[in-house]
């Protein structure tokens, strides 16, 4: 695979321009943004770009790499040069490492599938509403995700006793004073053997929108934990402080009302994704006949499993048990369907209720924080069923 | 290396076969410039997106905001004015050249164009090609 794309980025400049030309551009009929390799995606922003999946994506227990959201806090690399290409290992370690990206690839492969969510997806349903991407369900989306162990590359490089937390740089470029986007993970779960170098998603080499050549995996962690463009691997003495930690991706340690201010001594950085169910269909609005009718989604706990979902069609009074799809693998959502039969006409509230293997189950209202972190309030979807 | 100095013995190609390995190679080619625009080329820089409304500020808005980002961010907001006198002092540290005899102004901008009560900013989707009627996982 090394030897293809070495292959490709030897093409010329000019060719190279030329077919940079429709990547993205404004379609004529449509005045609809084109953005290639990206289909029919919520456009959240366009610099940097920022794609939200739309819900029809909920119905693919692996969403397809063109479906798949796509977040940046600034653009990724523009002069990328496969020869040059170096991941640097560095900090508290024995060995201070420079790997080619055919070093890497010649360890032990590995492939885990994970649903990958950015922290703040569902932040625009938030209650006072809150600065930032105004997402809405579909800032999340499930990959078959295949590379190197970080565990692997760590222990080539020897960690010292006073390495607790690795740190992780990409090849983003930098706009204007905006610090660099540099955050850490503990040294534990850096060494988790599902902790992944990743250079392939679905099957294919990582495409630009996703890492390409090289990506973070923390598996069951929010987004932000899963570093695109990786160059740089530091070992740190404890946890990295800059921007994007703090304060940055960071959740209040005790409960605030909605609205309130939290110091920034009271609040932690955000590790593993909540509980979260979504409904995919029917949508918002739907009118539908009595009779069958398909209520269904996906459900997700980041580190821990589904043990369940249930469905409410009275306005969460009364709930029953949704059919749980059988796909399912560690750290990856479960599809989830519930036959429901409305035998009158009139307005319903359908609800969606997810509970995990630690216990953990969603509330009716998310809990508050200031940046919109998290959102995982029983989803509410009300539609109209008449003759 | 040996190899380099020995005589190339029994390579015998027809045209038709000649004719297509160019074909062939042309058509790899072709291919290949596909897959880099698919995955290699950087995002292209331009403006695209909504404006920002107009209004005395709306000039310097787009030069202060718009070296670094597109208005996408600024109008799926709906914010009080606190909250903006918070974001255009951020921005401020992160870059924009605001002055600061334009900051009250810059902030009842975005207070009255993108305050709590304004209708929520409606989202644009990207266009279809037919790939996406073939999408794979």
């Amino acid at each position: 695979m090394i030897t293809r794309r070495n292959f490709l980025y030897g093409v010329s400049g000019t060719m190279l321009a030329a077919a940079a030309a429709p990547q993205l551009a404004w379609a004529g009929e449509t005045s609809k943004l084109v953005v290639l390799g990206k289909e029919e995606m919520i456009v959240r922003s366009f610099r940097f770009l920022d794609l939200e999946m739309p819900l029809s994506g909920f119905g693919s227990w692996v969403t397809p790499v063109n479906h798949f959201f796509v977040r940046n806090h600034m653009s990724g690399p523009v002069d990328f040069d496969a020869e040059e290409y170096r991941l640097t290992v560095g900090g508290e370690v024995d060995n201070p490492l420079s790997l080619t990206l055919k070093q890497l690839e010649s360890l032990p492969m590995h492939s885990i599938v994970n649903t990958l969510e950015c922290a703040g997806n569902g932040r625009g349903f938030q209650k006072p509403q809150v600065f930032g991407v105004q997402w809405q369900k579909g800032a999340v989306g499930t990959g078959k995700f295949a590379g190197v162990r970080l565990g692997d590359v760590l222990a080539k490089a020897g960690v010292k006793t006073t390495g607790k937390h690795v740190s992780f740089r990409g090849l983003d470029v930098v706009p204007g004073k905006v610090p660099p986007f540099i955050r850490s993970i503990p040294v534990e779960k850096a060494l988790h053997p599902d902790t992944l170098l990743v250079t392939h998603m679905n099957g294919a080499v990582l495409n630009k929108h996703h890492g390409y050549p090289l990506r973070v995996v923390t598996p069951g962690w929010i987004g932000a934990a899963s570093c695109k463009w990786l160059t740089e691997i530091k070992v740190l003495e404890k946890e990295f402080d800059g921007n994007f930690m703090k304060p940055g991706y960071r959740w209040p340690t005790r409960p605030l009302t909605p609205g309130e201010a939290v110091k920034p001594e009271e609040t932690t950085p955000l590790t593993a994704l909540d509980v979260k169910s979504i409904i995919a269909g029917p949508t918002e609005g739907a009118k539908l006949k009595p009779g069958l009718n398909t209520v269904h989604g996906a459900a997700w706990a980041g580190e821990d499993d589904i043990v369940k979902v249930e469905v409410s069609a009275d306005g969460g009074a009364t709930w029953v048990d949704a059919k749980l799809d059988p796909q399912q693998s560690k750290y990856a959502w479960r599809l989830w369907s519930y036959a429901w039969k409305p035998k009158q006409r009139g307005e319903y509230a359908l609800q969606s209720r997810a509970t995990d293997s630690q216990g953990r189950t969603q509330g009716a209202a998310a809990k508050w924080n200031p940046s919109g972190y998290l959102y995982n309030a029983i989803d509410q979807v009300k539609v109209h069923v008449d003759a | 290396m040996w190899m380099r100095n020995q005589p190339r013995q029994g390579l015998i190609v027809s045209s038709k076969f000649v004719h297509l390995f160019v074909h062939l190679a042309v058509l790899v080619g072709a291919c290949a410039v596909l897959i880099l625009a698919t995955i290699l080329i950087p995002t292209r820089v331009q403006a695209a997106g909504p404006a920002l409304p107009s209004g005395t500020m709306q000039a310097k808005a787009v030069t202060l905001c718009m070296e670094c980002h597109d208005a996408h961010i600024i109008v799926q907001q709906r914010m009080a004015k606190p909250a903006w006198i918070k974001e255009v002092e951020k921005m401020t540290r992160w870059g924009a050249t605001v002055a600061p005899e334009d900051k009250d102004a810059l902030v009842d901008y975005f207070s009255l164009n993108f305050g709590v009560d304004v209708p929520a900013y409606e989202a644009t989707m990207t266009a279809a090609t037919r790939s996406a009627k073939k999408a794979k996982p």
